[in-house]
Parts: C-alpha cells; structure tokens; sequence
C-alpha cells in the first residue's frame, strides 16, 4: 500500500514536471494546470496510463482539491488595503458580473442543448 | 515562541486543521455557506490574528500547501477522462456556453467598471477576474492591471461563487448537471470546479473541461480589446 501511493504521487507530480516543460517551450503564455490536465487527460484516453495507476492519491486530490487555496485567499484578506476609496465599486463589479456570467452560462447551454435536441428530432430536452 | 510560527510545519499544521474542521462542518451543515475553503480562511485568518503572527511566518508553511496547486488541479484530467462520454455528447453545448460566459464576463465588467467610474487600472485588473489564477495574472500583466487585485477578484470569483451558486440553483430549481457544470467553470474557475466536484461527478469533470475553454477563450477575446 505504501509503495502504491509513493508509485501514484511519482507519476502525478512527473505529469506535472512535463506540462510545466512543455509551457516554458510555448512562445504565448499559458498555464501549466491546464497543460497538466490535458495531458493527463491525454494519457488516459490514449491508454497510456490506467486509472488504476493513479487512482487512490487522484481521488484524494481531487476531493480535498480546495486547501491548496487556502493560502492564497488568506493573502487576499492581508492585502485589501490596496482597494481603499474603491473597494464598494470593486466589490459590486465582481459580484454582479460573477452572477451575470453564471446565469448567461447556464441558459446559453440550456439553449444550445434544446437547439440541438429540437435538430435531433429528439423532441424532449435532456434533463438530468 | 516567533521562531515556532516561522517552523513551516505551523503553516501546513494550520491550514490542514482548519481546512479538515471546515470540511467536517460543511458535511453536516448544508448550507452554501459552510463551505470548507471559507471556513478555512476565516479559522486561519482568526488564530493570525489573535496570536499576533505574520502573514510571512505562516507562509513559510503555506507555499508548501500552494504548491500542490497544479499537482491538485491536474487531477480534474481523471475527471474528465471519466466523464469522456457525456463530454462527447454535450460538446458543443460546452463550448458554445464558455464562448458566451465568457463574452458576458468581460463585457459587464466593461460596462458596470464604467458606470461606477472605476479607474482604468481597476477595470484591466478586472477583466480576467472570471478565468484560473495562471492565465489571469498573465492577462492582468498584458492589460496593464494591478496582479494583487486582479488575484482578489479571481479569489473572489471562485470562493464567491462557490458561495452564490448553489444559492442561485435552488432558488431558480436550475437541474442540469451539464450546464450547472459550464456555468461554474466559466464564472469560478478551479475554485468553483472544486465545488462542482462536491455537487457530482457530472457536474465537476464539466466545469474542469469549462474551466481550461473559458480560459482560453477569455485570452483570445482579450487580443481583440
């Protein structure tokens, strides 16, 4: 069991150690938790790798995936100060947009499936 | 004393206790509220307060705990590999849905940044506000915004959003796991994909794929501003 986790967290952090290559190669910036995620996305469809070789430390990652931001948001609390005379103004953007783009979001594919549907000659929407 | 809060094993200690007390919380009181990274920030800013300890000190725990951001968020690639056949399915409903979530979240932060009168720097700060914390600095830079606002504004975004969404979802009985996926991607980035991947795994492995389109559709969008 030890050496099964030690074998999963090597070949996660080695993923990791290659997309944050593969970007340093790209001429634009890009983010190297995307590059990851298409790679290890990649590996798996190609049948390069099996769920089974990372299964248990993914899963754990993947639950508790939020902690990692936790310093970060801490940072966030130290350093509001910079926001001084514009801080309501600030705040009010952030949320109704943040509300706006979930919303037109959502309807935007709700639109799109009961488009595709309706082409389908399916009839009914996909509910879930 | 100061030298053991400077010990980066205080802020590893820290931050995994209050995050295990905010999880433990978050699984018996089912409110959007009692969410485990809130919970978290609000335990560990309250003891670094009371206890007199410098930010500085607890990171030298906390950068550790920062670094597995790439290592945790990779992971969303079993999800997606997982969720394969409904991605198959709903590809262009996904795409079209970061397209347009994206379009909105830029084009009401213009036109609500000039109706309050904010100052330029803010609204550059602003603009990528909806995308993962990597491409949002870069675009911060390239737009010439301030990087610690625009790191508020995506912090906010994402712990926001974890917050409002599940607000907004029952209040408008919204059902689909496929849109509700989209939707939190876009608008919240990880942040809101590690809450999607405590509503389903549907909903989680859609709002990873959502997260990396909107990401990049939120640059591409920005060379033409």
């Amino acid at each position: 069991m030890n050496m099964k986790i030690l074998r999963q967290l090597g070949i996660i952090l080695a993923i990791c150690l290659a997309a944050e290559f593969i970007v340093s190669l790209l001429p634009i910036a890009f983010p190297s938790s995307v590059t990851a995620i298409l790679i290890l996305a990649a590996l798996l469809g190609l049948k390069l790798l099996k769920v089974g070789h990372i299964q248990e430390t993914a899963d754990f990652m993947l639950s508790n995936m939020a902690i990692v931001f936790v310093p970060v948001s801490i940072g966030m609390v130290e350093d509001i100060g910079l926001l001084k005379g514009q801080l309501k103004g600030f705040l009010l953007v952030v949320c109704a947009s943040l509300v706006l783009t979930f919303l037109g979001t959502y309807v935007t594919v709700r639109i799109v499936q009961i488009c595709l549907d309706k082409l389908a000659g399916q009839g009914g929407a996909s509910d879930g | 004393m100061g030298n053991l809060w400077a010990n980066p094993l205080f802020g590893i200690f820290l931050t995994v206790i209050t995050f295990y007390i905010g999880d433990w919380t978050a699984k018996r009181i089912k409110s959007p509220l009692a969410n485990p990274l809130l919970i978290a920030m609000v335990l560990c800013v309250a003891v670094l307060k009371l206890l007199d300890i410098p930010y500085k000190d607890y990171m030298e725990g906390g950068q550790f705990i920062s670094l597995f951001l790439v290592p945790a968020t990779a992971m969303i690639g079993l999800s997606i590999y997982r969720q394969r056949k409904v991605l198959k399915q709903q590809f262009f409903p996904i795409v079209i849905g970061c397209l347009a979530g994206s379009l909105i979240s830029m084009g009401s932060t213009i036109v609500l940044c000039r109706l309050l009168a904010l100052r330029q720097d803010m609204l550059a700060s602003l603009l990528p506000k909806s995308v993962t914390t990597a491409i949002a600095l870069d675009l911060s830079d390239q737009l010439g915004g301030l990087r610690s606002v625009t790191m508020m504004a995506v912090i906010i975004c994402g712990t926001g959003g974890a917050i409002i969404h599940p607000f907004i979802i029952r209040l408008l009985k919204l059902k689909d796991p496929v849109a509700t996926g989209v939707a939190f991607g876009t608008a919240s980035h990880a942040i809101g994909t590690a809450k999607a991947i405590e509503m389903g795994e549907v909903e989680g492995a859609v709002s990873g794929v959502s997260m990396g389109i909107a990401g990049i559709c939120t640059v591409i969008i920005a060379l033409f501003l």
